[in-house]
């Protein structure tokens, strides 16, 4: 019983010990986490200032340009001025003929209504020879001859 | 003396075929109202039955007592004809009136047909046209005259429905037609 008592004490003493050591290491790297932690938190918010900067300059790059060609003529590739070119041309075409089809319609128009009133006007001159040429004699025996020719 | 009732039909249709138009009936009937009144105020009807007037006396007296009242043509050729024929019992009041009353019947139920002209046509001209256009049509009827300077000859006439425009108006106006139609035609080829 004697024997063991000494070795009994230090194994309590060395127990003690490891607790303290345990105790020790393990505040230790409650420290190191939270420093570790404050520094990610700290590169999150770097990085985060950063990409709103870069978005910010961005849009602010991309107004400009847009301001700058809102007001600049379309500078064509000589491909499609030449393409452009032609169409224009047969537009034209298009239009100078049409135009020469309604003058020549205009022309046709007025002619034939010239026309129309010269023969209105002879038809109009003959009424009126005709009514004052016209004696009783003339009208009875026009009208007893057409009487016989109706059906 | 009384005529046949076939004498005193051709007399009412005689009296129809002179009567032109329904003014010119009119005109009649008034002109045959006026008489009756007459005959009845100068009492012809005493001439008439007086048996000791002989026929050639009566016909002198009722000659001269009316013939010189009439104005109205046909009226007028009735009158000559009664006398003439000595049918004086025609010529009193009642029988008078019966006549007319077989004219009117006669007269009203004849169709009437529209007849448009340039000028106005004597009667008698009127009336040829008229028999013209009876014989034409086969059917008897009254003209309903139209005077229309526009038309400046022929006529147009409107039987029922149909309308035939037999004018100069519209002969030349056929004609112009006709001409701006070639001219356009002429035109378009």
């Amino acid at each position: 019983m004697q024997n063991i008592l000494p070795v009994l004490l230090l194994f309590i003493v060395l127990n003690l010990l490891l607790l303290i050591l345990l105790l020790w290491a393990q505040s230790r790297l409650r420290r190191q986490r939270e420093k570790h932690q404050i520094a990610v938190k700290d590169i999150y918010q770097r990085v985060d200032t950063q990409v709103a900067e870069l978005q910010r300059n961005h849009a602010l790059e991309l107004e400009q340009l847009h301001n700058f060609y809102k007001d600049q003529p379309k500078v064509l590739v000589p491909s499609e001025s030449k393409e452009m070119l032609a169409n224009a041309k047969e537009e034209a075409e298009v239009i100078v003929a049409e135009a020469q089809e309604r003058a020549k319609l205009l022309l046709h128009k007025q002619e034939q209504e010239l026309q129309k009133s010269l023969v209105k006007i002879v038809i109009q001159v003959t009424k009126k020879v005709v009514g004052k040429t016209l004696n009783y004699d003339d009208h009875k025996q026009l009208i007893l001859d057409t009487i016989g020719e109706i059906a | 003396m009384n005529p046949k009732s076939q004498d005193l039909e051709n007399l009412v249709i005689s009296v129809t075929d002179q009567i032109i138009t329904w003014d010119g009936y009119e005109e009649f009937l008034d002109a045959a109202k006026r008489l009756k009144s007459y005959l009845t105020r100068v009492a012809a009807e005493d001439i008439i039955l007086d048996i000791l007037l002989s026929t050639q006396e009566k016909h002198l007296q009722l000659t001269e007592l009316i013939t010189a009242k009439v104005q109205q043509p046909v009226l007028y050729k009735l009158i000559s004809t009664i006398i003439s024929r000595k049918y004086f019992a025609l010529l009193t009041a009642n029988n008078f009136n019966s006549l007319l009353g077989m004219i009117a019947e006669e007269v009203e139920a004849l169709p009437i047909l529209k007849l448009t002209l340039a000028l106005q046509l004597e009667p008698s001209d009127l009336l040829e046209v008229k028999a013209r256009l009876a014989s034409k049509y086969k059917t008897k009827f009254l003209l309903e005259l139209k005077l229309k300077k526009n038309i400046l000859g022929g006529f147009i006439l409107e039987k029922d429905s149909t309308i035939v425009d037999a004018s100069l108006e519209k002969v030349l106006e056929d004609y112009r037609h006709n001409w701006a139609n070639a001219l356009t035609n002429k035109m378009l080829n």
